[in-house]
């Protein structure tokens, strides 16, 4: 299976997590390519916070296994970011010392942790408030934080738990449309959980849908449609419609 | 200034609303500028604004738990001055008793109120099943789901038999998907048990779906922006062409809160 020629970064194989006598995911297998934004969706209670705890290893899988350039995922060796729905930033750090954080706990050389800190704090617009404390910025602007860390590292897997659920529909737009800019500049691999499904494919160049627990893969979705996207667009809606149909419960 | 927006034969209304808090730095901010809204009896109004824009304030003095600088609340005419019955609240938290059972959170406004315990079980139960939660009476929040909590929190709202619910963003907690189906609920019980419903949002989907009107508010200080009646019929389809038109019209209207 190829994607625009590009190559496989992550490979998810059979994938499996129980606890107990529980069975939360069902032999999962799926690849991400390189630089590419997937999006998956579920119903409500899939296991959807199970699936991206052990897919950042914070909790060890079953069966199966991930890999990241075809070698089994270490978060010692591989940088993988995680983007909270809760906000995340550290309250006694300002911006620049959030940022730098990550940075500092890879052990990147001094000079290199400047340049990403340029870099990132001018993509995201936080140049002049890299002395400023968490609780001195907007609600959107510690999004903005949160999504420079995440991407300073160069991660090779960006993972982002429904980071604007609790956002008002405009600053989300706004911030799903900064998400985009930052992934299109930064070409980093992103995985983006979310229940809401206008956003999935909004943001999405490919979506898997799961089934309800056990979790597993019930169908992807190519979304080929140019950027920036309208909801309203008739296929847009289509696409919109087709997935809610796959997923309804309520 | 002339009373404009306000329906004499309103059920609620604001009329002049002014509300500032003193800032930490010693400035004042200023949160409601001269807010005026009008409730016909059992409309189903929809307040949307905005992230931080004030909501919340708004209705914390309607239900008469905080109180205004300058203006006032009227329920049926009747200046509102502090908490009062015939004011019914689900909050988005929930705020539901942890210690208490379905039955014991949903029944406590009338025991207060000193009505008998079988009375007030009876109606309870009434209320109980009307929101879909009948089995679970002896349950405690802890046993339930986000959207089985708010449930309760709605029951316990009509168990005092207000006239008028005041709702602030009550699914605002819940995950997009609990959140459409809560949103049917809502109208289902509201067609089942008619009252006039004041309800909050930033969601403007949300706000399409339900109301009847839709009042949107400026960013901070609030302040009426404009008044949008939504003819669509009900049960109203998110991706139907004219709810997309009237959701475009309406976010390009909204102010952006970065």
């Amino acid at each position: 299976m190829t994607n625009n020629g590009r190559k496989i970064k992550i490979q998810v194989q059979n994938l499996t997590k129980r606890f107990g006598d529980l069975l939360v995911l069902n032999n999962i297998s799926f690849n991400v390519y390189e630089g590419e934004f997937l999006c998956i969706v579920g119903p409500t209670g899939c296991g959807k916070t199970t699936f991206l705890n052990v897919l950042t290893k914070l909790h060890p899988a079953t069966e199966g296994d991930i890999y990241i350039d075809g070698e089994p995922a270490n978060p010692q060796k591989h940088n993988i970011s995680f983007v909270f729905q809760e906000p995340s930033t550290m309250p006694w750090l300002t911006v620049e010392q959030n940022i730098r954080y990550g940075l500092e706990v890879k052990k990147v050389p001094e000079e290199e942790i400047k340049k990403r800190l340029n870099q990132v704090m001018e993509l995201v617009g936080l140049k002049d408030f890299r002395n400023y404390y968490p609780r001195q910025l907007s609600a959107s602007m510690d999004q903005r934080v949160v999504i420079a860390r995440a991407f300073a590292i160069n991660p090779d897997l960006l993972l982002m738990d429904e980071p604007y659920s609790q956002l008002d529909i405009k600053l989300r737009y706004y911030l799903e449309d900064e998400v985009i800019r930052i992934w299109r500049e930064m070409k980093r691999t992103v995985i983006f959980v979310t229940h809401n499904i206008e956003e999935a494919v909004y943001l999405a160049e490919r979506i898997l849908i799961l089934t309800p627990k056990p979790a597993t893969i019930k169908k992807e979705i190519k979304v080929d449609l140019p950027r920036p996207r309208n909801f309203a667009d008739p296929e847009f809606v289509n696409i919109r419609n087709q997935v809610t149909e796959m997923i309804k419960w309520w | 200034m002339e009373a404009r927006n306000i329906d004499v034969k309103s059920e609620i209304s604001c009329q002049h609303l002014y509300k500032s808090f003193p800032g930490m730095d010693g400035n004042v901010t200023e949160v409601l500028k001269d807010v005026n809204l009008s409730v016909a009896k059992n409309e189903f109004l929809v307040i949307l604004g905005p992230g931080q824009c004030g909501k919340t304030t708004l209705l914390n003095i309607m239900a008469g738990l905080d109180s205004s600088d300058s203006g006032e609340i009227l329920l049926n005419d009747v200046p509102v001055s502090g908490p009062n019955p015939n004011l019914g609240l689900v909050f988005q938290r929930m705020a539901l008793m942890p210690w208490k059972t379905v039955m014991g959170n949903v029944s406590m406004g009338l025991k207060f109120r000193g009505v008998s315990k079988k009375e007030r079980e009876e109606k309870a139960r009434y209320f109980i099943n009307l929101v879909g939660l009948s089995g679970f009476e002896k349950s405690y929040p802890y046993q339930l789901s986000g959207g089985m909590k708010q449930r309760v929190g709605i029951a316990r709202a009509y168990c005092s038999d207000p006239e008028v619910l005041l709702m602030d963003e009550p699914f605002g907690a819940l995950d997009a998907q609990t959140r459409y189906m809560m949103e049917e609920e809502i109208l289902r019980i509201w067609e089942k048990a008619k009252r006039t419903v004041v309800f909050v949002t930033n969601n403007i989907e949300e706000a399409i779906y339900l109301g009847d009107r839709i009042v949107l508010l400026s960013r901070c200080p609030a302040t009426v922006k404009a008044v949008y009646p939504i003819d669509l019929a009900r049960p109203r389809q998110f991706t139907d062409s004219r709810f997309l038109e009237v959701r475009q019209k309406i976010a390009d209207n909204t102010d952006l809160a970065l």
